[in-house]
């Protein structure tokens, strides 16, 4: 899960890939194409490139010369040669870990903390296998206002490895905003009740 | 009547011994993640009543019947589905693609447009902890569509089932209770610029298919999660098969509001068979104490598929960072990954012999549940 050189949004979004080989996004519910679509993305983002104060912003391309005019000639003056930019210089950057992803949906809230029940996308859970109480202290203020019963989230628990050296444990919880119902969902569910309706009722 | 004789628990039993050919059985399996019955009727006939998984995901009354030699696909002649809730559903699709041959069964409001469009709206999602139920229907059904199946509709006073002395007949939902619920499907859908949650499910449940089973003179009371206004509709029929049941499948996991004390009275012999299936859910447990005082007030034969103290699972392995992070943010983990225990009810003819009990796994008599 661990890959050097690449940034962590990359390498935090391909891990969750490879432990969610053949699923879906759980808040988009879509097949995981775009990388930048996933959760695990979005937790990356908000740790390395969300603006934290811990990481500065890491200049993707050294600035390239101002003589520069992509095109030139061999000593012949024949054939023109694309003359290409030096390729970027990569510098380091944290790394994420992910050791264990849920997915969970809340069954109830008290005062300091929620009830969930949790499916285990790390070892490749269909059903709910767990239940946890959680402070609601763990929540971003983001997230703790999209607290409900029945909300959806995801959970991750790994270590964050910075520029520095030093390693980090974290856990994060991501409730995401998504609309509930889609037009598509429900022109398709129209569709197949019609179908099925049909079929029972011949 | 039950509780007349000797009840014989027997010391050394294997749950892989099948029945024999004309011995009735009625076998219930819980909690792992939720409820489901088999029922022998004999000359190899079974029916199974609802679905549960075991820790491996695999439904539970399937593999019973396949570790006793029966062939699915060809022995089992019904599947019911008393309700859509997670716990009495998860692992159906399984079991009705391998039952191939088996008529299913469910309420007749589940096969409405309305509801349909309902499932086939939510079903598909991907997230199985999204869609509740929902997901097992849209599968069931659609494998319905697919071999030209048409379900067997549940409702109020329906024989649904008739094979030489046996038959089934459904004791609800009642029509009125079927249209109010297809008007509540309302508050189950999210509104305009909700969030994507859960679906939750209609609280009181009164539109659980509650079974009445006859076996020549013998009747088992199968009373799913019904809850007790829809006991009363029940109780009030003037078209529902008469007579006493000798063995009761206890409603809604041996709460009070399934138990209306009238059932016991006038559909149950004395002291029937009582099973039931506990079930665990956010910090909740049933039944309760109190609710088991209740019972055994009613019964003397009463049994739980599992103690109470098996409802609580082994904590799950994890890397010693995980823990470490847990125990650091004051998060507790539970498993809720039980491995379902059994109740056996077996009896050598309809015409002859008792009901005798045998208990598998954490399987318990209901004085014992606390134990």
């Amino acid at each position: 899960m661990h890959y050097a050189g690449q940034s962590a949004a990359v390498e935090s979004t391909t891990a969750f890939e490879e432990k969610s080989a053949n699923q879906f996004d759980i808040l988009t519910q879509e097949p995981v194409r775009n990388p930048s679509d996933t959760v695990s993305a979005l937790l990356a983002r908000r740790y390395y490139v969300g603006g934290s104060a811990q990481i500065s912003s890491v200049p993707e391309e050294e600035a390239l010369p101002n003589d520069y005019t992509g095109h030139t000639q061999d000593a012949d003056g024949r054939a023109p040669v694309l003359a290409l930019p030096p390729p970027p210089r990569r510098l380091p950057s944290p790394t994420f870990h992910a050791l264990q992803e849920w997915e969970g949906y809340v069954l109830a809230i008290r005062n300091h903390e929620f009830e969930a029940r949790l499916i285990d996308l790390t070892e490749g859970g269909m059903y709910e296998g767990e239940e946890a109480t959680i402070p609601i202290r763990e929540l971003s203020d983001h997230d703790a206002k999209k607290l409900q019963k029945g909300a959806i989230f995801r959970w991750v628990i790994g270590h964050l490895n910075t520029v520095g050296g030093s390693r980090k444990r974290v856990s994060e919880f991501v409730f995401r905003d998504l609309p509930a119902v889609t037009k598509s969902d429900t022109q398709g569910g129209e569709e197949w009740a019609a179908n099925i309706f049909k079929s029972f009722n011949p | 009547m039950g509780g007349q004789h000797i009840q014989v628990v027997q010391p050394v039993i294997n749950l892989r011994d099948p029945p024999a050919n004309g011995e009735l059985e009625i076998t219930l399996f819980g909690p792992g993640y939720g409820e489901s019955m088999a029922l022998h009727l004999g000359n190899g006939s079974w029916v199974v009543v609802d679905s549960c998984i075991n820790p491996a995901g695999e439904p539970r009354a399937l593999q019973y019947l396949i570790e006793l030699g029966v062939e699915p696909s060809r022995d089992v002649r019904l599947v019911v589905a008393t309700h859509w809730h997670d716990d009495h559903i998860r692992g159906m699709a399984k079991l009705v693609t391998a039952c191939s041959s088996a008529d299913f069964c469910c309420a007749s409001a589940l096969c409405k447009k309305e509801f349909l469009t309902f499932v086939g709206t939510f079903g598909p999602s991907r997230v199985p902890g999204a869609s509740s139920g929902l997901r097992e229907l849209y599968e069931v059904f659609s494998r319905l569509e697919a071999t030209g199946k048409k379900p067997r509709f549940a409702l109020a006073d329906n024989r649904i089932f008739l094979q030489g002395a046996c038959e089934i007949w459904s004791l609800s939902p009642t029509n009125a209770t079927y249209l109010d619920f297809l008007g509540q499907l309302g508050e189950l859908l999210p509104g305009q610029g909700d969030t994507r949650r859960r679906i939750p499910s209609l609280t009181p449940n009164r539109v659980a298919v509650v079974l009445w089973v006859n076996i020549g003179d013998v009747g088992l009371l199968l009373g799913s999660d019904l809850e007790k206004p829809a006991w009363t509709d029940i109780l009030n029929s003037t078209t529902r098969p008469t007579g006493r049941a000798s063995v009761f499948k206890i409603p809604h996991h041996g709460s009070a509001n399934g138990d209306d004390p009238e059932v016991w009275r006038s559909m149950l012999e004395t002291h029937p068979w009582g099973v039931l299936a506990p079930w665990r859910r956010g910090g909740h447990a049933l039944p309760r104490q109190v609710d088991i005082n209740r019972i055994l007030s009613s019964t003397r034969n009463a049994y739980s598929t599992v103690t109470r103290r098996k409802l609580v699972a082994p904590p799950v392995e994890r890397e010693s960072i995980v823990n470490s992070k847990l125990l650091e943010a004051g998060i507790k983990l539970r498993s809720i990954s039980v491995s379902p225990g059994a109740i056996r009810l077996r009896r050598a003819t309809v015409k002859q012999g008792e009901w005798r009990v045998e208990l598998f796994d954490s399987a318990c008599s209901l004085k014992h549940f606390a134990a």
